[in-house]
């Protein structure tokens, strides 16, 4: 027996045996009407007793149906002629599966060993002055793995009835990401200062150290620490990557506010109030009403010598 | 070759004493404030004399006046006209009454989401021209003397270009009119501003969030440092309430209507145009010759907002020909707030609007 077959055939086994025992469960289920229900017209029963157990027993009759239906269904699958082919989709649903995870685990390693690798450069030595070296390609991995593994799922067309308020939602959700990824990556730009900042007075005070010299009063230490810092933002703050990242926020910042406001408008046009677009377009005919109407004053005002 | 020695014990020493004096600073600290405080802003006595919509007009009487063109004074649309009165004795407009003249200063107010459609067209031809023209009204003189601060400057300057037959003299202070200038960081972060999409976002400009972009200029500075600063001097009165003055001012910041902001970022910081002579206000285009008026013209030397690359173009641009620039060694709220200045800048006005009388 070759290896493929002795797996085909563990499987027919697991299937064999789950549609079994489904089968005698539903079996079971139909028959609860022998252990505890009540038949109707049996002596004792309580049909007679008025419509609202008529009602009862047609539930219970939409039930029995259902797990009858169910039953001869599974019974049918369990024949040997049906068995292969339940055992080829089985075997479908599994391969997907495992593709989808692959693609996921692949996408999740690949993000942590960047993480690791940004882990283990925090306690190497950066440049002072220097933002162009800085490992920002956690934020990068973060961002891919985010469009590339959740973003589709929230992009899903949507079916139905509700699937205009569910497209909101999703897009609120997606721009609050985005937009909480920026900010993130900013965050992290904005304490990078701090660190090259320690890490040069580290080695100012190692220097004076060697020379048996020593800030003789905390506030001279801070200082200077105040100066490096502070040098160190400017340069910062002056680079095109704080530029780039800067945009880049502020933009996902607004594309955010606008999906939620989107939200918002609809939660309010359920209610009495009206939406901000409402009152932007009266405030739009009220301002150019009142412009005109101002010029008008001033014209006549003019003519009459006013 | 002898190993350095560290002089342990009078480091020690010097921390013990730090310790000590900390303590005493706290707990004095504590209870002054606690206590009672002299904080209010604008104190100097004023009148509403005008009003439209959101924007005041403030009038300043002096006790005796030296002069008969009244002076208009045009604050910025960030923040608010209050610093030029932040606190007795060092207050732009308490000089300026001592000195005779008679003022009066626009407070824009707070604009809301229904402001949010005004244009610099709205502020300057609308706004402004109505308050010049009830200034004439009033005082029956045939022209006004115009002072803009910041923004406010670059608002009278486009006003008395379209306007010249209203304006005696101008004076403008750290006035933005050449935006093509990389030495200010806020030049390079609005170069790279998504004007449009923020306007379009908030309705108008949040104070707070233009701010938070003010703070972050200078982070080290204006996050860190001042507040370790204040920690330091927290015992001393003074100190304390003219510190918890100037916080009350910087963080009392209106909203920027949105079509305003879009149209100053686009047109200004972005294109450049008024220097050029570009810009277009209400369909008529800026010509910076028609500024024949005295024109005197100061800015900062260390200024991070508005650079003086950014105001010193402005004279050479103009038609006039009875001009100044004065650069004092300060920065953008020095000109008014330091004790340094306040002996060359008001009265230095006063004199030089006299001479032109």
């Amino acid at each position: 027996m070759t290896k493929q077959q002795t797996r085909t055939n563990v499987h027919e086994d697991l299937v064999s045996s789950w549609m079994n025992m489904a089968t005698s469960f539903w079996d079971n289920a139909a028959k609860v009407q022998d252990l505890g229900g009540v038949p109707p017209g049996n002596p004792g029963s309580k049909e007679s007793q008025g419509t609202k157990n008529n009602n009862a027993y047609k539930k219970f009759e939409t039930w029995q149906t259902t797990c009858n239906n169910l039953t001869s269904f599974l019974k049918l699958m369990t024949r040997p002629e049906n068995q292969e082919s339940a055992t080829k989709g089985m075997g479908s649903l599994y391969e997907m599966l495992l593709q989808m995870s692959g693609d996921s685990a692949e996408h999740t390693m690949e993000f942590q060993e960047q993480f690791l690798n940004t882990l283990t450069a925090i306690g190497q030595r950066t440049k002072a002055y220097d933002f162009e070296e800085i490992d920002q390609n956690m934020f990068e991995s973060f961002r891919t793995l985010y469009e590339q593994e959740f973003q589709k799922y929230l992009h899903i067309p949507q079916l139905g009835l509700p699937r205009f308020y569910q497209e909101r939602i999703a897009t609120l959700m997606d721009k609050f990401n985005l937009f909480h990824l920026h900010l993130s990556e900013l965050g992290y730009l904005f304490s990078v200062p701090i660190e090259k900042a320690n890490r040069v007075m580290q080695d100012k005070m190692e220097g004076m150290l060697d020379k048996g010299d020593f800030f003789d009063d905390t506030s001279k230490g801070y200082d200077e620490w105040m100066k490096v810092l502070e040098g160190h933002y400017m340069v910062l703050l002056k680079s095109e990557k704080y530029t780039t990242v800067l945009k880049k926020t502020i933009g996902s910042m607004a594309d955010y506010r606008n999906a939620r406001d989107e939200v918002l408008c609809h939660v309010l046009k359920l209610l009495p109030i009206p939406t901000n677009r409402e009152m932007d377009e009266v405030y739009k005919e009220l301002h150019t009403m009142k412009k005109q109407l101002k010029a008008l004053s001033k014209e006549i005002a003019q003519l009459t010598g006013k | 070759m002898p190993t350095p020695t560290i002089p342990v014990d009078l480091i020690l020493n010097n921390l013990s004493k730090q310790q000590k004096t900390t303590k005493k600073r706290i707990k004095k600290g504590r209870e002054l404030l606690i206590g009672e405080l002299e904080t209010d802003l604008a104190t100097t006595p004023y009148d509403i004399v005008y009003t439209e919509d959101r924007v005041r007009l403030k009038h300043y009487k002096p006790e005796t006046s030296t002069s008969k063109t009244p002076l208009l004074v045009v604050y910025a649309l960030i923040n608010r006209e209050t610093m030029l009165d932040l606190q007795p004795e060092r207050s732009v407009v308490e000089t300026l009454l001592e000195k005779g003249l008679d003022v009066y200063m626009i407070d824009w107010g707070y604009p809301t989401r229904k402001d949010q459609y005004q244009t610099i067209g709205d502020h300057v031809n609308g706004y402004m021209d109505n308050i010049v023209d009830f200034i004439i009204a009033k005082t029956g003189e045939p022209k006004i003397n115009l002072m803009g601060i910041c923004m406010g400057g670059t608002f009278s300057v486009i006003y008395s270009a379209l306007h010249p037959e209203k304006i005696k003299n101008l004076v403008t202070t750290v006035t933005p009119t050449n935006f093509d200038t990389d030495k200010g960081l806020l030049h390079i972060w609005l170069k790279n501003t998504a004007a449009d999409l923020l306007g379009n976002t908030y309705g108008n400009m949040p104070g707070d969030l233009m701010n938070l972009g003010f703070l972050l200029l200078n982070p080290a500075r204006l996050m860190i440092d001042k507040y370790v600063g204040f920690f330091n001097k927290m015992d001393d009165k003074v100190f304390v309430e003219n510190f918890i003055r100037m916080e009350k001012w910087i963080f009392d910041s209106p909203d920027v209507p949105a079509a305003t902001f879009k149209q100053f970022i686009n047109d200004c910081y972005k294109k450049n145009l008024l220097i050029q002579n570009k810009m277009e206000i209400d369909g008529d285009r800026v010509d910076l010759k028609q500024i024949t008026m005295p024109l005197l013209n100061f800015y900062g030397k260390y200024d991070h907002l508005v650079p003086p690359e950014a105001c010193e173009l402005l004279t050479g641009e103009v038609g006039a020909t009875d001009t100044e620039d004065i650069c004092f060694k300060t920065g953008h709220i020095g000109i008014y707030v330091s004790s340094k200045c306040q002996a060359g800048f008001a009265p230095k006005i006063v004199e030089w609007l006299k001479e032109r009388e």
